[in-house]
C-alpha cells in the first residue's frame, strides 16, 4: 500500500524541523516566516509502508489571496492526500487553529501534531489532549519535531487514519458556526448540486460561496437562482451580524476556537503578560537602542567574517592546497615519472585553479553560519521590522531587508528569499537591486587589484565597493519606483517568531544548505570554465596553437569587445575576456586574469600576476574595473535564479540590462571623473 | 481611536480594520478580527510590535492607522 501525507501549518509552527525529522532529508531550517515556499516531497522512513511526504507553503489560512494559500487549497482538493497532517504551534495554539477549523472542512481526514509541546511544558501551560480531540473530532497527536519526540506515533496515528479512510472525515460532525449561520449554510447545501462533489467537498463549498470566493464561484457556476439565494443570504447576514460576510465568518472560527481552548488549554501566565521574548524585544527593538544595537551586531558579523578568522582561515587553506596538496603531487607525479605538461596541468592548472576559489568556502560558510544564527534566533524578521522605515524611503518594504543581507553572502540564496515578499512589484524590484548587494565570489577580484594598486588601504578599498553597491541600489530604488514600479511598497505585516536559541543542528543544516551552492560550483562550473579558457587561450580560430595569447580566440573575442570597455578605462583585451568568463563565475575573473597574464592558474594572492597588472592598470583605472565588476550582470547561477524567480524572459532581461548599463555609467564615471579630478 | 494611539504597555480591543480586502484577510488569519485584545509591545518610528492572541506581530504605521481600537 502505498500512501500519501500532506503536512500543512503556520509559518514558524516548526513544519520542516517535522519534514526533516519525518523524512529524514535535510532542508532549510528557519525562522523567517514563509521559508517553505516550494514544494517538497520526501519518504517517511523508519517504516515499511511507502508513505510519500509533502511539504506544503506555511500558510495561515485557506483564503484565496495568496498564492501560497491557493496552492495548498488545490493541492488538498485536487490531489486528495489521504491524510493532512496539520502541524499546529502549541504555544500559539489560538492563532494556529485558525487554519484548523478551515482544514477540517475540506473533507480529508485531518491529524493534528500539536508540535512546541516541550516549549508549553517549560512555560508551564497545559493542553487536555483528550478534550481538544474530542472537541475538534480529529486526532490529536502532541509533538516536539526539534527533539524528534511524538513524530513516529504522528506518522502511525496518521497511517491508521489513512488506513480506516472509509470512516470518513471526522471533524465532518463538528459545527463551528452559530445556529443561525449553520442554518443558513444549511439550506444553501440543499443547493448545491451533486456535480459540487466531484471539484469540492459541499460544506467547504457553502462556506465560500457565501464568503463570495471568487475561485470557487468560477468553478462552481451556480446558476442565476441559486446565486440570488446566496446573495440575498448573504445581504441579510451582513446587516444582521452588522459586519461583512468574511469578517462574520472569520469571527466565528476564532470564537469556536476561544470555546475550545477555555476548556481545554489551561494557562500559567495571564493573557496579555510578558513573555521573555517580549522582555528581549523591549530592548533590541527599542526606539533608542534598536539601530545602535543593529549596527554593533553587524558590526561584529563582518569583523569576525572579513577580519581576522576569515582571513586566517584564508591564508590557512591557501597553504593547504597550494603548498602541501601542490607539493605532495608534484612528488607523486615526478616519481610515476609523469610527463611535464601533466604535471603542468594538474598542478599549475586544476589544483591552483579550484584552489583559487576553495580558500573563500570558509569564509563564505561563516558567513552563511552567521546569517543562519541571526535566522534562527528571531533576530532577522526584528531586523527586517526596524529597516522598514528606511527601506520605505527607497520604496522598498522591510522584507527586502533579508534578501538584500543574503546578497552578501550569495545572491543566488538571497533572490529566493524574495519569494516571501507577497507583492510582486516589491519582489521584482527586490530582485533587481539584490545583485548590487557585493556577494561573496567577488571578493577574490577586489582582494587581487586592492592589493596590487592600494597596497596601503586595501581594506578600506574593498569596503568603498560594499558601501558602492549599496547606494547604487538605494539610487536604483528611488528611480525605479518612480518610473517602472509606481506606487508604494506593500504595508508592512509579519509574524514575529519568539526568540529562539538556534540548535547546532539546525544551524549546520541551514549554512549547508545555502553554502553548499559554493563548493559545487568550484567542483564544475568552474572546472568547466578554466578548461574552456584554457583553450581559448592557447588555440586560435583555425583551431591551431598559437604562441601569443593575443592571437587566440579569446585575443581576437576580447580585442573585439574591448572598445566597449575602453572609456572605462580598461579597454585591453585581457579585462574584456576576464569579464566575459566572469559571467560564468565572478570568482573566474582573477583565474582569467592568471591564465591570460601567461601566468597559467593562479590565486587571487599571486605577486607575479599583481605585477603583470601593474604593467597596463593604474590605480583608477583598477578601481573602475572593480566597479564594473560589483555591479555588472551576476553570474549565470544568479541568472537562472532571477529567471526563476521572475518567471518572464522580459523581466530577466531587463535586470540583466539594467544591471550592465549601470556598470557601465558608474565606472564611466568613476575613471572620467576621476580623471578630471587628476587621479588617472 | 487607531491603534497608532494606544500607548506601549496598554491593551485593547480591535473595533474596525479599514484596511485593503487582501490585507485585511491575512491580519484575519493573524488573528486580528474585530474583538481580539491587541497589546503593544513596542514602538519604532511608528511601526509597532503588538501580541494578539499569543502571536507578535509587526505592523507599518500605514496598517497601523487603519486598525481602530477601543480601550
Ligand atoms: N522548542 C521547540 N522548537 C521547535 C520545535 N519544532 C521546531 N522548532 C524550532 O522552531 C523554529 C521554526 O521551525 P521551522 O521548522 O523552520 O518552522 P516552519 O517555518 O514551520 O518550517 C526552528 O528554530 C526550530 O528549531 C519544537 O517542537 N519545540
Amino acid at each position: 500500500m502505498s500512501f500519501k501525507f500532506a503536512l500543512v501549518g503556520n509559518p514558524n509552527c516548526g513544519k520542516t524541523t517535522m519534514f526533516n525529522e519525518v523524512t529524514g532529508s535535510t532542508q532549510h531550517v528557519g525562522n523567517w516566516p514563509g521559508v517553505t515556499v516550494e514544494k517538497k516531497e520526501g519518504k517517511a522512513r523508519r517504516f515499511k509502508e511507502d508513505i510519500r511526504v509533502i511539504d506544503l507553503p506555511g500558510i495561515y489560512s485557506l483564503s484565496p489571496y495568496s498564492l501560497e494559500e491557493i496552492i495548498s487549497r488545490n493541492y488538498i482538493l485536487e490531489e486528495k492526500p489521504d491524510v493532512v497532517i496539520n502541524i499546529v504551534d502549541a504555544t500559539n495554539i489560538e492563532r494556529n487553529l485558525y487554519l484548523t477549523t478551515q482544514l477540517i472542512e475540506l473533507g480529508i481526514p485531518v491529524v493534528v501534531a500539536l508540535n512546541m509541546m516541550d516549549a508549553l511544558e517549560s512555560r508551564g501551560d497545559q493542553i487536555d489532549i483528550p478534550r481538544l480531540e474530542k472537541q475538534l473530532g480529529v486526532p490529536v497527536i502532541p509533538t516536539s519535531a526539534n527533539k524528534a519526540q511524538g513524530t513516529k506515533e504522528l506518522i502511525e496515528k496518521s497511517l491508521q487514519v489513512a488506513q480506516s479512510a472509509a470512516t470518513g472525515q471526522l471533524g465532518e460532525s463538528i459545527t463551528i458556526f452559530d445556529e443561525q449561520i449553520k442554518k443558513s449554510l444549511d439550506e444553501l447545501l440543499s443547493f448545491i448540486t451533486p456535480q459540487c462533489n466531484q471539484v469540492y467537498p459541499p460544506r467547504f463549498a457553502t462556506v465560500k460561496l457565501l464568503e463570495g470566493d471568487e475561485i470557487v464561484i468560477a468553478k462552481l457556476q451556480p446558476n442565476s437562482a441559486f446565486m440570488a439565494l446566496i446573495t440575498t443570504t448573504r445581504g441579510r447576514l451582513e446587516q444582521e451580524y452588522d459586519n461583512d460576510m468574511e469578517t462574520i465568518v472569520a469571527d466565528q472560527r476564532y470564537q469556536f476556537i476561544s470555546k475550545v481552548i477555555s476548556k481545554s488549554v489551561k494557562k500559567k501566565l495571564s493573557v496579555g503578560g510578558l513573555t521573555v521574548s517580549d522582555k528581549i524585544d523591549k530592548i533590541l527593538t527599542h526606539r533608542i537602542l534598536a539601530i545602535p544595537l543593529f549596527l554593533l551586531v553587524m558590526y561584529v558579523v563582518f569583523t569576525i567574517t572579513f577580519g581576522f578568522i576569515g582571513t586566517f582561515t584564508i591564508d590557512y587553506i591557501d597553504h593547504l592546497i597550494n603548498v602541501t596538496l601542490a607539493d605532495a603531487v608534484t612528488t607523486l607525479l615526478h616519481s610515476a615519472g609523469a610527463a611535464e605538461w601533466l604535471d603542468s596541468l594538474i598542478v599549475g592548472g586544476i589544483i591552483a585553479g579550484l584552489g583559487s576559489i576553495l580558500v573563500f568556502v570558509p569564509q563564505i560558510m561563516i558567513l552563511f553560519f552567521f546569517l543562519a544564527i541571526l535566522e534562527d534566533s528571531g533576530y532577522m524578521s526584528r531586523a527586517a521590522f526596524m529597516m522598514d522605515r528606511l527601506l520605505r524611503k527607497i520604496g522598498l518594504s522591510g522584507k527586502s531587508f533579508i534578501p538584500m543581507i543574503m546578497g552578501i553572502g550569495c545572491s543566488v540564496p538571497a533572490i529566493m528569499a524574495t519569494r516571501t515578499l507577497e507583492n510582486e512589484k516589491d519582489r521584482r524590484l527586490t530582485i533587481i537591486l539584490t545583485p548590487f548587494m557585493s556577494c561573496g565570489a567577488r571578493l577574490p577580484v577586489y582582494a587581487l587589484f586592492a592589493a596590487a594598486f592600494f597596497a596601503n588601504a586595501q581594506s578600506l578599498v574593498i569596503f568603498s565597493l560594499y558601501i558602492l553597491g549599496m547606494v547604487v541600489a538605494i539610487l536604483s530604488g528611488i528611480l525605479l519606483r518612480k518610473t517602472l514600479f509606481k506606487g508604494e511598497a506593500e504595508a508592512f505585516v509579519m509574524e514575529l517568531p519568539p526568540y529562539r536559541i538556534p540548535t547546532i543542528k539546525g544551524l549546520m543544516i541551514h549554512m549547508w544548505d545555502k553554502g553548499k551552492g559554493f563548493i559545487k560550483k568550484a567542483g564544475t562550473v568552474i572546472f568547466a570554465a578554466s578548461v574552456i579558457i584554457w583553450f581559448g587561450q592557447t588555440f586560435d580560430f583555425s583551431l591551431h596553437m598559437v604562441e601569443e595569447v593575443s592571437d587566440s580566440i579569446f585575443g581576437s573575442v576580447g580585442a573585439f569587445i574591448a572598445p566597449f570597455f575602453a572609456p572605462l578605462g580598461f579597454g585591453d583585451w585581457r579585462s574584456s575576456v576576464a569579464l566575459l568568463t566572469g559571467f560564468v563565475a565572478k570568482e573566474a575573473v582573477v583565474a582569467t586574469m592568471g591564465i591570460l597574464n601567461n601566468l597559467g592558474e593562479v590565486g587571487e594572492g599571486s605577486v607575479e600576476l599583481m605585477a603583470s597588472l601593474q604593467t597596463y592598470f593604474t590605480p583608477l583605472k583598477a578601481y573602475a574595473f572593480m566597479t564594473f565588476t560589483l555591479l555588472y550582470m551576476p553570474c549565470i547561477a544568479a541568472f537562472a535564479a532571477i529567471k526563476r524567480e521572475m518567471n518572464s524572459w522580459k523581466w530577466t532581461l531587463f535586470t540583466v540590462g539594467y544591471q550592465t548599463g549601470t556598470a557601465w555609467i558608474v565606472s564611466f564615471i568613476v575613471y572620467q571623473g576621476g580623471k578630471l579630478l587628476g587621479l588617472g | 481611536m487607531p491603534l497608532t494611539m494606544l500607548p506601549l504597555g496598554k491593551s485593547a480591543v480591535i473595533n474596525v480594520c479599514r484596511a485593503k480586502e487582501p490585507t485585511r484577510k491575512f491580519l484575519e488569519g493573524l488573528g486580528m478580527v474585530p474583538g481580539a485584545l491587541i497589546t503593544v509591545i513596542s514602538e519604532n518610528g511608528g511601526n509597532l510590535i503588538v501580541s494578539v492572541k499569543d502571536s507578535r506581530l509587526a505592523l507599518s504605521k500605514g496598517i497601523a492607522q487603519q486598525l481602530l481600537v477601543q480601550m
